[in-house]
């Protein structure tokens, strides 16, 4: 799915979230495809901060989330990775900032 | 609902790893288990440092809720000992080094190996490991401990009743299981004869 | 006594099978519930599961697995499915009975997560000869196409005996071409009408395992199976109700525990604080196959089949290699006649 830094995300309407943190894991019940899915606490945050912002300011959040814990982060990219996969389950949906200027949205690579 | 945890909670406990997520199917019998492996935090590091060779390690291991494995770890890395500086755990590995045996011709014989949380399997499992030198009999090992509880009661009354609740923590769980592991290189031929004599004898 | 094994441990179940009727048109030889045509009186009313799976919602579970008795026998079964399915994951197991085109396109609107569709042979003559019904085979066969057909994900269910066993990979391509994803081979279990007729359809392990290898699946389909390296032991997230509400753990374990009914008693009650719960679910066995345990994360496998054969909760389970210690499969313990 081809990501503008304007477009804004938002995680998919109707699911519910389970979290197995015994297991570091939270389940998603998607019951609109009618699956269910595992995240691990990563992708499980990347999900909430999907509240229908853009994805640069959602990449901040991640990215500063990340950065605040003890240990080593994933690498670089992790943020864009983690949305591909979450799109690719149909978790989240992307839509146009309607406030994003056209000369924004021409200059923002594909 | 239950499991009440946010994922940044959950981020703090097993440390941030790549995102993952996927489609997961389950049957009854033949894919019965929800597959939730792969995600394990990495164990917290014991943080002390153990050189020379070890005779034996008591193992004391106990599946505990998340609460009191939370509990365990905030225990273990709290400041609030008399020491500026000096953790619950640094203390807890005193009292192993110095006390534990201090009494005995097996003084300087035990080390605090550190306190680990299990990866890898049900990962509430915590287990503390002691490491000792010289092979040191079931009898000498509880009665050392009782000493040195009631040495450390007698003379800092505050350290005690902290080392007390880390060990309750452990100890008055139904699941605790106490091991003792011996260096097979130093127990002799294992069909019966008596245990050979450690590194320094005993 | 200390723990020599351990399974993972949940603190809540997030999935639980229900068998929501012991009704059935069909009369299978083996079967575990001991169906009859007509529902039996204990069973839950379909208003009373409407607030029991609400309940279990509430408290944590996110997939329920339907199956029986035959599911779509209990009148107002859609209806829960359809109540169940915004919160639950859904799965239903089904001999196919009433399983029609209308019934699909239900279904599909119901947005139920996956069908499994047992099949008892490669062909109308073997597989109505165990389920005791003319024209089983034809609606297990419609059941599967036409929840393809709407792509709803399918997969096709066996038991392995002494019938099945020489048609495995004749029913692996039919489930194949009629659009299953998947085939599931179960192990035949010491339960129900399967007891009366135990020596007659049940396979010693060597000739289990033989057909196991034999296995051929045409490409693109899925075969699961629980026999070694892959016998686990699942009662560690197993969570189960029969048909009158009993919470008993595993549908596998309907003979051997009741820890109480669900009109009675949380499931979240049941699961923390009753012993015996507690104890099969701990992975505490006797014995644990390494090679089972590495590809598994649990240890001991089975605890039905383990407790069936030896009457003792943490005893080995003999359909392992091994583990099987001597064990004839072939032959009912005394215990069980
Ligand atoms: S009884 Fe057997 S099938 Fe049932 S949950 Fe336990 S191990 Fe799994």
């Amino acid at each position: 799915m081809p990501f503008s830094p304007t477009d804004c995300v938002s995680a998919a309407r109707g699911l519910r979230l389970r979290p197995v943190p015994e297991m570091g894991t939270c389940l998603a019940y998607d019951p609109a495809r009618a699956r269910l899915h595992t995240l691990n606490a990563t992708s499980w945050l990347l999900l909430t901060l999907c509240d229908g912002r853009p994805r640069a300011a959602i990449a901040a959040e991640f990215n500063d989330a990340l950065r605040s814990l003890p240990g080593p982060a994933p690498e670089q990219g992790a943020f864009s990775r983690g949305l591909e996969q979450l799109a690719a389950l149909g978790l989240v949906t992307t839509a146009a900032n309607p406030h994003a200027s056209m000369q924004t949205r021409k200059d923002t690579p594909p | 609902m239950t499991n009440d945890i946010s994922p940044r909670e959950l981020l703090a406990r097993l440390g941030a790893g790549e995102p993952r997520a996927g489609e997961i199917v389950s049957e009854v019998r033949t894919e019965a288990a929800l597959p939730f492996f792969g995600e394990h935090g990495a164990a917290p590091a014991a943080g002390i440092n153990v050189s020379g060779t070890l005779a034996a390690i008591i193992s004391v291991t106990a599946v505990l809720s998340w609460q009191s494995a939370a509990a365990v770890q905030d225990w273990l890395t709290d400041k609030e000992s008399d020491s500026p500086g000096v953790s619950n755990e640094t203390e807890l590995a005193e009292l192993v080094s110095d006390t534990l045996f201090a009494d005995s011709e097996l003084a300087g014989s035990a080390r605090y190996l550190g306190t680990f949380i299990v990866a890898g399997r049900a990962k509430r499992t915590v287990r503390m490991l002691i490491g000792l030198t010289r092979p040191v009999s079931e009898a000498q090992y509880a009665s050392a401990w009782g000493r040195a509880l009631a040495a450390t009661k007698a003379t800092d009354r505050a350290r005690f009743d902290r080392i007390r609740t880390f060990l309750a923590l452990l100890l008055d769980e139904e699941t605790v299981q106490v091991e003792k592991m011996l260096l097979l290189s130093a127990v002799g031929d294992l069909i019966g004869h008596s245990i050979a004599t450690g590194p320094s004898g005993a | 006594m200390t723990a020599a094994y351990a399974n993972p441990v949940l603190e809540t179940p997030p999935k639980i099978s229900v068998s929501i009727t012991e009704a059935c048109p069909h009369a299978c030889a083996h079967c575990y519930s001991d169906c009859s045509a007509a529902p039996k009186p204990r069973e839950l009313s379909i208003p009373a599961w409407r607030e029991v799976l609400a309940k279990l919602a509430d408290d944590g579970f996110i997939q329920v697995y339907f199956e029986g008795g035959e599911p779509f026998a209990k009148p107002g079964f859609l209806d829960l499915l359809e109540a169940v399915a915004p919160r639950m994951m859904t799965l239903v197991r089904t001999r196919g009975a009433g399983l029609d085109a209308a019934v699909a396109d239900r279904l599909a609107a119901i947005r139920v997560g996956r069908v499994l569709v047992d099949l008892m042979g490669d062909d109308a003559a073997s597989h109505d000869a165990t389920a005791g019904a003319p024209g089983a085979f034809d609606s297990a066969c419609t059941a599967i196409e036409e929840c393809a057909r709407r792509g709803i994900p399918v997969d096709a269910l066996v038991v392995l005996t002494r019938r099945t066993a020489p048609r495995l990979n004749a029913i692996l391509r039919l489930a194949h071409r009629l659009g299953a994803e998947r085939v599931g081979i179960l192990r035949l279990y010491p339960l129900g009408r399967a007891k009366r007729i135990w020596e007659e359809i049940a396979l010693p392990l060597e000739a289990q395992m033989a057909a196991i290898a034999s296995l051929d699946p045409p490409d693109g389909l899925g075969v699961m199976q629980s026999w070694h390296p892959r016998d686990q032991n699942c009662c560690w997230q197993a969570a189960a109700l029969d048909a009158a509400g009993d919470i008993i753990g595993c549908q596998y374990l309907r003979e051997y525990v009741n820890y109480g009914n669900i009109l009675e008693r949380s499931y979240l009650d049941a699961w923390r604080n009753d012993p015996l719960y507690r104890r099969i679910r701990s992975g505490n066995v006797e014995a644990s196959c390494p090679d089972c345990s590495a590809t598994q994360r649990s240890h001991g496998g089975c605890r039905s089949t383990a407790f069936a054969f030896h009457g003792r909760w943490e005893a080995p389970d003999p359909f392992d290699v091994t583990l099987n210690e001597g064990v004839d499969l072939a032959v009912l313990p005394d215990r069980l006649r």
